[in-house]
């Protein structure tokens, strides 16, 4: 029998681009599965696990999710009580600290992270390769895992393991763009489907004054709404490493003085660009603000403060945060400075 | 990597003593093991409290005895030819001589040391813990929360977010 015939070469010619391309749809059809907010109830308990050198820690969680935008996570302590409470509730989210019997109340963040914002979703497809690796099975149930590889050097990499029947987010990791990694969660149990009552979603009945109103920081519109101070202040709407302006606003540093924030986004990962009318004083970092934990029901925006990069320019002081290599910092410094 | 190897490896990742290669292992055994990463948080822990203020109390007569011992090797001792013409008045001027250097000495160093703290345009500097944790505010909800309650000032405590 003769395999290499023209005309099997020329179908498999004709063939292999479809086959490419049906494999490309469906990961990129994983990730954004992973993206929406589930289609079932559950709960369980996850480890979320923090790595910073000699600072890393696990902690364990309790998980609530009631389709639609119904969330509820009991964050424990070492000895397994109940350390911290987070509600989500349509637009709103409640914070319960126990430890200062204290009630915080702002906006929701959206049930997972960002996928009501479809230009975020446009900016990860543009910027991280959607790969699919695979299947694997986390406490007895399917998962599909993809990997989101970042186009530009110096970026971070993440793999999910989601469920494919439900769209629930069955474990996260992250890695540094080193390939060391970052940041680990995963269910240690699961229970699909459960019944749920609604009086888990509602916040803590509380006094008015353990109520704390988290008030939102005044937004900069434009290059024309930068304040006294800060006209020459170059307005960039975004970076060539993929980094797009998603908001710039006004950080207080005291009574009236303020540093801008502008804050862009690459679709996974958060970079911050800070101009202070004051000098920053550089020191050891507490890891508790260099780490974030991911105190989300599922895919979220990374804004580990990893790596940063500071230096003065014409009188005030600039500072890059974010989760990029040093190398990357770099470049992007250099790019604001061109156009300073 | 099993657990037994895990435990005997925490102590040695936790002082960043660990090759690239057990680093990766270590972690992905911690990944999978609840236990050991309970038992790495644990040991973190008590690195932790032991690098700060200790709080044992010093056994009184150990103390007596120490303060004894430091009384007779600090004791100023003239030998020789001079201590016939140094009066006993004479040798407190000394002391009150070299304290009254020692302190100037440490004036001069605290304010070298304040003058290198400040920016030489004379401008207080902000710490960099505020800018992380505004970085992280928005998605954040553990630097939210800690920074929230640690005071309703704008210009929060830092002290609470460093060690909260």
């Amino acid at each position: 029998m003769k395999i290499f015939r023209p005309s099997i070469v020329l179908g498999w010619l004709i063939l292999l681009p479809c086959v490419l391309k049906a494999g490309e749809i469906e990961s990129k059809n994983l990730f954004l599965l992973a993206t929406k907010a589930p289609s079932v109830s559950y709960k369980g308990t996850r480890t979320i696990i923090t790595w910073f050198g000699s600072e890393s820690q696990a902690v364990e969680a309790k998980v609530y999710f009631k389709p639609p935008n119904l969330w509820r996570q009991e964050i424990l302590n070492p000895q397994g009580e109940v350390s911290r409470v987070v509600i989500q509730k349509k637009e709103a989210e409640w914070i319960w600290e126990e430890e200062s019997k204290t009630l915080i109340k702002r906006p929701a963040l959206s049930s997972d992270g960002f996928s009501s914002n479809d230009s975020l979703l446009n900016w990860t497809l543009a910027n991280y390769d959607a790969l699919a690796k695979g299947h694997d099975e986390i406490m007895g149930r399917s998962a599909a895992i993809v990997e989101l590889a970042p186009q530009h050097r110096g970026s971070p990499s993440r793999t999910v393991w989601v469920d494919p029947a439900t769209g629930i987010v069955l474990k996260i990791k992250q890695t540094n763009p080193d390939g060391s990694l970052v940041t680990e969660v995963h269910f240690t149990e699961i229970d699909v489907e459960s019944e749920l009552t609604e009086s888990l979603f509602e916040p803590p009945k509380t006094s008015q004054d353990q109520i704390i109103i988290d008030e939102p920081r005044p937004v900069v519109r434009g290059p024309g709404d930068l304040p006294d101070g800060f006209r020459q202040v170059p307005w960039i709407e975004g970076f060539p490493s993929g980094f797009h302006l998603a908001k710039a606003t006004l950080m207080p540093l005291g009574e009236e003085e303020k540093a801008l924030h502008f804050q862009y986004n690459d679709g996974l990962s958060v970079l911050s660009f800070f101009v202070s009318p004051r000098p920053i004083q550089a020191g050891p970092r507490s890891h508790q603000v260099v780490l974030t934990q991911y105190e989300d029901p599922g895919f979220v925006t990374s804004t580990s403060a990893g790596s940063v990069l500071e230096w003065k320019q014409e009188g005030h002081y600039f500072l890059l945060v974010g989760d990029l290599s040093q190398t990357a910092l770099q470049e992007i410094m250099e790019f604001i400075r061109s156009r300073s | 990597m099993n657990c037994n190897e895990a435990g005997n490896l925490l102590s040695a990742y936790l002082d960043g003593d660990l090759g690239r290669s057990e680093t990766k292992d270590l972690q992905a055994h911690l990944g999978e093991c609840l236990g050991c990463a309970k038992e790495l948080e644990g040991l973190g822990q008590a690195k932790s409290l032991l690098q700060g203020e200790p709080s044992f109390a010093m056994p009184p007569n150990l103390r007596r005895s120490l303060i004894q011992e430091a009384r007779q090797r600090l004791a100023f001792r003239p030998s020789g030819i001079l201590p016939r013409f140094i009066s006993r008045p004479a040798l407190a001027v000394a002391r009150t001589r070299k304290l009254a250097i020692a302190f100037s000495f440490a004036g001069v160093v605290l304010v070298f040391g304040l003058w290198l703290y400040k920016d030489r345009s004379g401008q207080e500097a902000v710490p960099l813990d505020l800018f992380l944790a505004e970085h992280t505010r928005s998605v954040s909800r553990v630097t939210l929360a800690r920074r929230t309650v640690a005071a309703a000032s704008p210009y929060y405590s830092l002290q609470a977010v460093i060690n909260p």
